[in-house]
């Protein structure tokens, strides 16, 4: 066992080192809010309940299910695949316009893994029609425990939008949630 | 052992030791009042204590997860940086006067009230990457706080955290084998011997057990292994954490490391008694055989358990029985796995035969062997393989009543045997003991 002076030291270094990790976290979130190129995502909500962390609302975006065949880029992904998928503007919406296994040189791109390729289903009507799940890690939003359900009653009506902030290498994080293009939720701790 | 029944054991014993003339009487009251003056390290008081920070951490982390709009999110931030510090706070104050469980468990509010901080930042900022990510990133902050404090709570809260994120990656994430994981379970055993804590070194005992385990039926569903491939290669891990401990038993220059081996021996031995056990009753799930990594796994660990095992005995670890024992079951599990009878009753048989091959040897390592580690083990494993046995072959071909009979008669009987056994074997324990 070490000394008590020894256990003082270590007690406050212990503090310290945590508090300085717990202080990276948000300086890294926060600077990506402030400072990336925002675009805004049509969603998909539903909601389930994570015990440690509240409720929240699942999103699913359009650009989480890309057909290989419609968009320009590289083909013949694999599951757990690094993806960068270039954006562009329709109106309010962004939309994929290709996909990559580089980082592109020109943007505004953001990064995603390949979760799973499904060759069937209503939207693969040809051969080898291949639909790619995209994890983009922007799949959850925390509200307020109880509200999620108010929000899952807006998810049939497609009237939810997402306004993300796209940083270096594609990097990604949720600004705003939106209804009917109005702000529901801004969250930062400032 | 508690205190007071070594205590109570030691006044018995000790007035036939000075009766022998093997001790003075000053050396009888001696021995008694250092017992006496030892005092309890873990008593109900800092059992209390510890329940206590759990419920406060888990509460602190039930309050951060209702996300209550109440408290604007900087100031629950600050509320939480604000406990964690009077947490380590008061683990100082407590420490300096002596109260050296109450600080461990202040230690343990500091380490939970810090996985509430990261799930209040990670619920702001809507991180949603892995969840594991997560459990990681608070892993290191407890390892690095283990590290400076030199606080067994936090060691051993570090192994609960590395076997929860192995539990992660290989079960909902599916990455079998996780090697990674078992980065922070050696850092925690490494720190359980640096501090010499009996709980730390046994968690890390466990947490290593678990990583092996969870590792193996990851690997198994992964490769579509059969219930028969899978316990075979689990037979052969299991005599390999054995025969690892059998040796660093040996180490006795290092205590410590002998400790962490002895510590090691039983859960070898009972997940070898396990992993027979639940092999002859596979061919109740599936039958079939068709992977082909898991031989060559199998023989892998089953010849290196074999070298350790020598090693382990010429070491004088172990006894020439207990090293050729873990071989020929080794050996068998595998080789029954691969050539498995066709006839039913053949394949009960030889399973059944295995196991209690098995206890038996689990039973001698225990009486016979250097440790005393295992009797008890293997005549509950000897006794419950016969009950299978007799319920899976004799129970099945008579009436229910005449089973129950039948079935009465055989434990007296198969108690009495046993009850024979152990006498016979004490007695000629003491014997050569004697004649030495």
């Amino acid at each position: 066992m070490m000394s008590t002076r020894f256990f003082r030291w270590g007690l406050l270094g212990a503090f310290l080192l945590q508090t300085a990790l717990l202080a990276w976290m948000i300086v890294d979130r926060g600077m990506l809010l402030a400072s990336g190129t925002e675009v805004r995502l049509s969603v998909v909500p539903v909601d389930p309940r994570d015990l440690l962390r509240g409720d929240y609302v699942v999103l699913s975006y359009e650009i989480s299910r890309l057909n290989e065949a419609d968009l320009n880029g590289d083909s013949g992904f694999d599951d757990g695949d690094s993806i960068f998928v270039v954006l562009e503007s329709h109106g309010d919406f962004w939309k994929a316009l290709a996909i990559f296994r580089e980082e592109p040189s020109s943007g505004p791109f953001i990064r995603g893994v390949v979760n799973w390729i499904n060759s069937s289903g209503p939207s693969c009507d040809t051969t080898g029609c291949r639909i790619l799940d995209v994890d983009y890690g922007l799949g959850k939003f925390f509200v307020p425990e109880g509200e999620g359900r108010q929000l899952e009653n807006l998810r049939n009506d497609q009237r939810m939008s997402v306004d993300v902030s796209l940083g270096q290498h594609g990097r990604s994080a949720i600004k705003r949630l939106l209804v009917d293009n109005k702000v529901r939720y801004e969250e930062s701790f400032y | 052992m508690t205190n007071r029944g070594y205590r109570k054991r030691l006044s018995r014993d000790l007035p036939d030791w000075r009766a022998k003339g093997w001790l003075s009487a000053e050396g009888e009251t001696e021995i008694l009042a250092s017992v006496d003056g030892r005092r309890a390290t873990f008593g109900l008081a800092a059992i209390m204590g510890v329940l206590g920070a759990l419920l406060l951490g888990a509460g602190v982390i039930a309050f951060v997860s209702a996300n209550w709009e109440g408290i604007p999110r900087i100031v629950r931030f600050g509320l939480l940086v604000a406990v964690m510090a009077a947490a380590y706070g008061v683990a100082g104050t407590l420490a300096r006067r002596d109260l050296r469980a109450f600080s461990e468990a202040s230690l343990l509010v500091a380490g939970l009230v810090f996985a509430a901080a990261i799930a209040l930042i990670g619920q702001t900022y809507n991180l949603t990457g892995e969840f594991s990510d997560a459990v990681l990133l608070w892993e290191i902050g407890i390892i690095a706080a283990a590290l400076l404090t030199g606080s067994a709570t936090l060691t051993v809260l570090t192994l609960v955290g590395a076997g929860f994120w192995t539990w992660l990656n290989v079960v909902d994430l599916e990455i079998a084998p996780h090697l990674y994981s078992l980065i922070p379970i050696l850092i925690g055993g490494a720190i359980s011997l640096r501090l010499g804590s009996q709980y730390a070194r046994l968690m890390a005992v466990l947490a290593l057990g678990f990583w092996i385990a969870i590792n193996l039926i990851g690997f198994a569903l992964r490769f579509d292994w059969s219930p028969f491939e899978t316990l075979s290669v689990a037979t052969a891990a299991a005599l390999l954490f054995w025969a690892s401990g059998a040796i660093l038993v040996t180490f006795s220059r290092w205590p410590e490391l002998a400790a962490l081996g002895h510590d090691m021996l039983w859960p070898g031995l009972a997940a070898v008694l396990l992993s027979v056990g639940l092999l002859q009753t596979a061919i109740d799930w599936d039958a079939t055989i068709g992977a082909y990594q898991w031989p060559m796994l199998a023989v892998a660990g089953a010849i290196i358990a074999t070298l350790l095992a020598a090693i382990a005995y010429w070491r004088g670890g172990i006894t020439i029985i207990d090293a050729v024992g873990a071989i020929v079951i080794g050996f068998a599990a595998i080789g029954y796995a691969y050539i498995l009878p066709s006839d039913e009753m053949t394949a009960r048989a030889i399973g059944g035969v295995i196991v209690l091959g098995a206890a038996l040897w689990a039973i001698n390592h225990g009486q016979t062997g250097p440790h005393g580690v295992g009797k008890a083990t293997g005549l509950a494993a000897f006794g419950v393989e016969v009950i299978y046995l007799y319920v899976v072959t004799l129970g099945t071909l008579i009436d229910t009543a005449l089973a129950f009979l039948v079935g009465g008669v055989l434990f007296i009987a198969l108690a009495y045997g046993l009850f024979r056994i152990d006498r016979r074997l004490a007695r000629k324990l003491a014997m050569s003991a004697e004649a030495e």
